[in-house]
């Protein structure tokens, strides 16, 4: 699974480069992410602009993700469509990650917050 | 009724061949043409029955496939998803407690959401995953 990966003033930011996160990607995701907190990286903004559709595999991924960064880092969630964040809002998941419009929104809430 | 069934190997590199699949029938569809939002919820719950029966549903035989069939009624269309695995207990599964962050759980939670009725029965023939949602079904809004 491509994902396009920056840093702005020690915020990993995330992109997955798929139009769907399924379960014939989310173990390769879930395992990139890992990495990355393995690594140290410990603050991150995934910006899912250019997922279209997103299944309980990919939610599980990202589930685990934050269950792993724990108290110990924070994760943002940003540029969600309609029909992603109406998964994440079904499945009330939108109640435990913060989701923000705008990856500026996301960075501004890591910085102030 | 018009039935479209669709047999393939139980592997994840054809989920998207299934839910694609199950979009260009809903097209077909002139009820669903007129609401995108069932097409998704469909297009959403082939992926969830249908990833269940890849993960879970290993059969002994030969050919180990997954079906799907396809029934289109006047008033509502029937999903079936059909594995040769040991099966499970649809009750049995709770929903997701959100309160304690579960990573798994919520792929029958999700179809239980979006289709107006779903039944699970295990036959000589497999298991089969049967979802029903009506054209005009209060999910369908």
């Amino acid at each position: 699974m491509k994902l396009n990966v920056t840093r702005k003033d020690g915020i990993l930011i995330i992109t997955p480069k798929v139009k769907r996160i399924d379960a014939s990607v989310a173990a390769d995701f879930k395992s990139k992410l890992i990495d990355f907190l393995d690594n140290g990286d410990k603050v991150i903004v995934i910006n899912l602009s250019e997922v279209d559709f997103i299944d309980s595999s990919g939610l599980g991924a990202m589930v685990l993700i934050l269950r792993k960064i724990g108290t110990d880092g924070r994760i943002k969630l940003c540029k969600l469509n309609e029909g992603v964040r109406s998964i994440f809002e079904l499945t009330r998941l939108d109640e435990v990650f913060e989701i923000h419009k705008s990856e500026e929104g996301a960075l501004e809430s890591l910085k102030t917050g | 009724m018009e039935e479209i069934r669709l047999t393939f190997p139980r592997k994840v590199s054809y989920l998207y061949f299934a839910t694609s699949i199950s979009k260009q029938i809903c097209q077909q569809i002139q009820e669903c043409r007129e609401d995108k939002k069932f097409a998704a919820d469909v297009e959403l719950c082939v992926s969830e029955a249908c990833t269940n029966a890849i993960k879970y549903g290993r059969s002994s035989e030969r050919e180990d496939v997954i079906s799907l069939y396809f029934q289109i009624h006047a008033d509502k269309l029937i999903i079936k998803v059909q594995d040769k695995g040991s099966g499970f207990n649809l009750n049995s599964l709770p929903d997701p407690d959100i309160e304690s962050l579960p990573d798994r759980g919520y792929g029958l939670y999700i179809i239980r959401s979006k289709m107006d009725d779903v039944q699970y029965s295990q036959t000589e023939k497999g298991n089969f995953l049967t979802m029903i949602k009506s054209f005009k079904g209060e999910h369908n809004t």
